[in-house]
């Protein structure tokens, strides 16, 4: 089970390109600085990237974490250092 | 749009845990109570000042055509397309029906298409057991607690329950970006389903009282109609009527329901036979929803039309009293 290829960047990457198909945007379009709901999505398609990263990164993770994370640049800043202290744990 | 890297939206990478398949959390039960309030208890309460009201201002022959044009628009909207065409995949049509479909069934304020979508799906899965989040059998078995089972799947579970796991359940309509950007314009339908008769009753009456009440009728009184029209399917069609097909669920036919629900009464057909387009299954029984779906194909807007042949019919049907011996799944039923 290899975690290390997962950084903030690569989180990044893959929330850029799962809201840009969701919103029909190329990835390159999509703000990582800008407010999610302020990109256009609604309750239903921020818990369906909630819970694409939850099975891609392993970890359970709840749609109010947008909350406090709200953009995809902090979200994913947030997830890597998840990632990285639970691959530590079971290293 | 890039092309590198297009991973289906249903997540196809390694697993290194087991998929949730519904979650729980006081953001989501915060917006579902919201709904609740909103387009639940609003109509209700717009519904019994439009019963008040007529007895100072006698409602118009206005009045009810807009309760009933846009009972037809929303409930075709929910039974042709939420239910029949991107819940059951039961037949294909163009991009613009498609939408229209969305957004009218948007207009009945029962939802966003993909969540609708995703939680009927669920209810198949686990329709009457652990999962469904609105059987009435799941109370008890005494007469109170048929009567908790009862409030509970017309009404109550409404107000907070688990979210399917849209991801898993819906994978097909997140990969439709038309579907995607008029499900999250739901608001958007519904307020458009509230201004429509209102601006109608206004114009034609040339009055504010005729806006007013082109508002209440054909805006809340409607959405009331519509809401316990499909709450019915969920309470009283889980609970008693006929049931000509033997299954693992409670799900009942009932005929008068199936004339006023646009076709939505032949519950128990339907669960024996999902991905069917018509839910009468024979010819006689009413079911405009079906109808409706057929004209579209004679009209080439839509095509696929999904119905058991008559071996797959043969193969399910006992009579009452006798059990199938086949198993739920000799039918393609995925969803």
């Amino acid at each position: 089970m290899s975690a290390n290829n997962i950084d903030a960047a690569s989180i990044q990457q893959f929330c850029a390109d799962y809201v840009g198909r969701l919103l029909g945007t190329p990835a390159e379009r999509i703000d990582p600085n800008v407010d999610l709901d302020s990109l256009g999505l609604d309750s239903a398609t921020a818990v369906a990237l909630i819970m694409s990263l939850e099975e891609w990164l392993g970890l359970e993770l709840m749609p109010e974490l947008l909350f406090e994370y709200p953009t995809i640049a902090a979200l994913s800043n947030h997830l890597a250092t998840r990632v990285a202290v639970t691959a530590q744990r079971s290293a | 749009m890039s092309t590198m890297n297009l991973r289906p939206l249903s997540g196809t990478e390694p697993r290194r845990r087991p998929r949730r398949l519904a979650i729980a959390t006081p953001y989501l039960n915060r917006l579902q109570r919201q709904h609740f309030l909103l387009l639940t208890v609003v109509p209700f309460c717009g519904t019994i000042v439009a019963g008040g009201l007529a007895f100072v201002r006698p409602v118009t022959r206005l009045d009810l055509t807009l309760f009933f044009v846009m009972w037809l628009a929303t409930g075709v909207g929910v039974s042709v397309g939420y239910h029949r065409l991107f819940t059951h995949r039961s037949f294909e049509a163009t991009k613009r029906v498609r939408v229209l479909l969305a957004a009218l069934g948007g207009m009945a304020g029962l939802g966003p298409v993909i969540s609708w979508a995703a939680m009927h799906r669920r209810h198949h899965q686990y329709a009457d057991r652990d999962g469904d989040m609105h059987s009435p059998n799941l109370h008890g078995k005494s007469w109170i607690g048929k009567i908790r089972g009862l409030v509970h799947a017309h009404l109550t579970w409404m107000i907070q329950h688990e979210y399917p796991n849209i991801v898993h359940y819906t994978p097909d309509l997140l990969e439709d970006s038309a579907i995607v950007r008029t499900s999250r314009r739901y608001a958007t339908w519904v307020l458009l389903g509230l201004a429509i008769p209102t601006t109608v009753g206004g114009l034609v009456s040339r009055s504010l009282a005729g806006a007013a009440t082109g508002f209440l009728w054909g805006g809340l009184v409607r959405m009331f109609v519509v809401a316990q029209s499909i709450s019915a399917l969920n309470s009283i069609l889980h609970s008693a009527g006929e049931q000509h097909f033997d299954l693992r669920d409670n799900s009942r036919n009932n005929w008068l329901l199936g004339v006023l629900i646009w076709g939505e009464g032949w519950h128990n057909n339907h669960h024996a036979f999902p991905r069917s387009a018509s839910f009468g299954l024979r010819w006689y029984r009413v079911d405009i929803s079906y109808w409706l779906i057929r004209l579209m194909e004679k009209l080439g807007i839509a095509w696929n039309v999904v119905v058991p042949t008559a071996e797959q019919l043969g193969s399910r049907y006992s009579s009452p009293g006798e059990t199938s011996p086949s198993s739920p799944d000799t039918y393609p039923n995925s969803y």
